[in-house]
């Protein structure tokens, strides 16, 4: 998420868990173990039973976040089992700490190797980061202006590589909120609702993945079953083929824009991915291009 | 000085190892503790190894659990008391917090009215290869301690397991990592798991185990001893889960931001 300061990346980000379908049973057990380990519970939440969302501070180290320590010990990416890792501020972490992530964010576990012994810890998360267009916080605003100059709003961008980058599916623009959209009283959608929407699509998930064992979403798909579950019109096939070849997205953004094509079929509750899922699919990888100069 | 140490010994000869006997001894070895003057005039030129060659030795077998990784592994404590200097050795590979139970066990089974075994005490922690790290193992090793003195038969003990961090006073302090050791110990066919207090409810989650939150070093020898009842921690974990559902914050809180999930449409 990118936006000026105040916009509600932060609010937004904390309410991502209470739209994920609820833990099942396992899950839970899972993540609690490694809160358990973590010495993070207590008699009054003696069980984590909602799934757990960890914001770390910028000035964290890479052993923090991953896990470490002379007796290994789990870092936040296992912390967030299941749950939202949310990086604030995304260009203020040290290089080095953003870069440790991209392993877990692939495989889902963490191995740290230690003079006593190796461990493997789970980290299934879901990444959420958000940061301000530049240092200022107000490129592109339209009411303020930017005190920044070109270079070192390129820097500031700069601070995030293309790898990392390369593994967010979804990068949306969180623009500045108006007085009248404050002020307002009109009910907004209520998490419960957002979830029953969700829950829909990943049921129809779930029974198409009836036969595949330990996947059970779309994000978790292999590339067998990417082809199996993802085929595409041509229509569909040439707009891809576009968007590679104009946006240079590599092969690892292909098969996340087909997942997430797939994902926003099934929140549609189309069976087949229409021309207009892949767009928009398209068009959440568009960062890339059109701000990182 | 000669006439009272010889009285002593032919005193302590006769009645052999009758439990009187043996109270007595603690209390002189007690006394051996206070200050070197004091000491040596009481006892002139005794030491404290001759009084405990006439005790018998002992060997306990504890069981406790530790944490690798996301796991719990079963650790076997055995505390092995003998004649000789007074020692406390710890093998087993511990670690700086687990040497320094040494001192921690000993102040807290003083602390509540127990004996430590004064010859040389050999501790062990087995697997003897893997890193035994944090102070979980203080409430193992203080029983196993405390039944090498008591000369108890620690064969019914292996049913259970036990982790806990002493305090100084006897108390029991939280450690961490109990769900997994719960989990461990039931995979292991135990019948009881003692938790300090506050992580009683942490590991009731396991089912098909009894869990018992222990305050005091004091509370849980009683138990062992059949002395007093203590009523195991039940939670029921579908329900509390079902129960624990919700969250603080809502969707509907943030204003005017139902655009952003779709700007396509």
């Amino acid at each position: 998420m990118i936006g000026p300061p105040g916009s509600g990346k932060s609010m937004l980000a904390k309410r991502i868990s209470t739209i994920i379908p609820p833990l099942t049973l396992d899950e839970a057990i899972e993540t609690t173990k490694i809160h358990s380990i973590a010495g993070l519970l207590d008699t009054e939440q003696s069980f984590v039973a909602t799934r757990p969302f960890r914001p770390p501070h910028h000035t964290i180290s890479d052993i923090g976040l991953l896990g470490g320590g002379a007796f290994p010990n789990p870092g936040e990416v296992s912390l967030a089992h299941n749950g939202v890792l949310f990086l604030d501020e995304l260009p203020e972490f040290k290089r080095s700490a953003l870069e440790v992530m991209r392993q877990p964010l692939e495989d889902g576990k963490v191995t740290v190797s230690r003079a006593a012994g190796s461990v493997t810890f789970p980290s299934e998360f879901m990444l959420v980061a958000a940061m301000n267009p530049c240092p200022c916080g107000y490129f592109g605003d339209l009411k303020r202006e930017c005190r920044c100059g070109p270079v070192q709003v390129q820097r500031y961008r700069q601070r995030i590589s293309g790898p990392l980058l390369d593994r967010i599916d979804l990068h949306i623009e969180v623009p500045a909120v108006e007085y009248r959209d404050v002020a307002s009283e009109r009910a907004e959608e209520t998490s419960a609702a957002i979830r029953r929407r969700i829950a829909q699509a990943r049921k129809s998930q779930q029974e198409r993945f009836r036969n595949d064992g330990k996947v059970n979403c779309n994000a978790r798909m292999a590339t067998r079953q990417l082809k199996q579950h993802c085929k595409l019109g041509r229509e569909s096939q040439e707009l891809i083929r576009v968007a590679m070849s104009e946006l240079n997205l590599s092969a690892r953004a292909y098969d996340r824009i087909l997942k997430v094509s797939r994902t926003i079929a099934d929140l549609d509750q189309k069976a087949e991915i229409a021309p207009e899922h892949v767009s928009e699919a398209i068009q959440y990888r568009t960062f890339d291009r059109t701000l990182w100069v | 000085m000669d006439a009272s140490r010889s009285i002593f010994l032919v005193g302590v000869l006769l009645a052999s190892k009758s439990e009187v006997v043996r109270r007595i001894l603690w209390i002189f070895d007690n006394v051996l503790q206070y200050p070197l003057h004091l000491k040596w005039r009481i006892f002139g030129a005794f030491r404290r190894s001759d009084f405990l060659q006439l005790c018998r030795y002992m060997l306990a077998k504890i069981y406790s659990a530790a944490v690798y990784g996301v796991d719990a592994y079963e650790v076997e404590i055995e505390v092995n008391g003998a004649g000789g200097d007074p020692v406390i050795v710890i093998v087993g590979l511990p670690d700086a917090a687990v040497k320094e139970s040494r001192d921690r066990v000993t102040t807290a089974i003083s602390n509540s009215g127990y004996y430590w075994p004064r010859g040389r005490t050999t501790i062990n922690l087995a697997p003897a290869d893997i890193k035994k790290e944090g102070p979980s193992f203080d409430l193992p090793i203080a029983l196993g301690m405390i039944a090498v003195t008591e000369e108890l038969d620690s064969s019914p003990f292996e049913n259970f397991s036990f982790v806990g961090e002493l305090a100084l006073d006897g108390s029991i302090r939280p450690v961490k990592g109990v769900l997994p050791i719960a989990l461990e110990a039931r995979r292991r066919g135990k019948r009881a798991l003692f938790v300090p207090e506050a992580n009683a409810l942490e590991a009731a989650m396991v089912d098909k185990i009894d869990v018992y939150g222990v305050q005091d070093l004091r509370q849980t020898f009683a138990f062992l001893c059949g002395e007093i009842a203590l009523l195991p921690t039940r939670a029921d974990l579908s329900k509390f889960f079902a129960a624990h559902q919700s969250y603080d914050v809502d969707f509907s809180d943030v204003k005017a931001r139902a655009t952003l999930s779709a700007p396509s449409r």
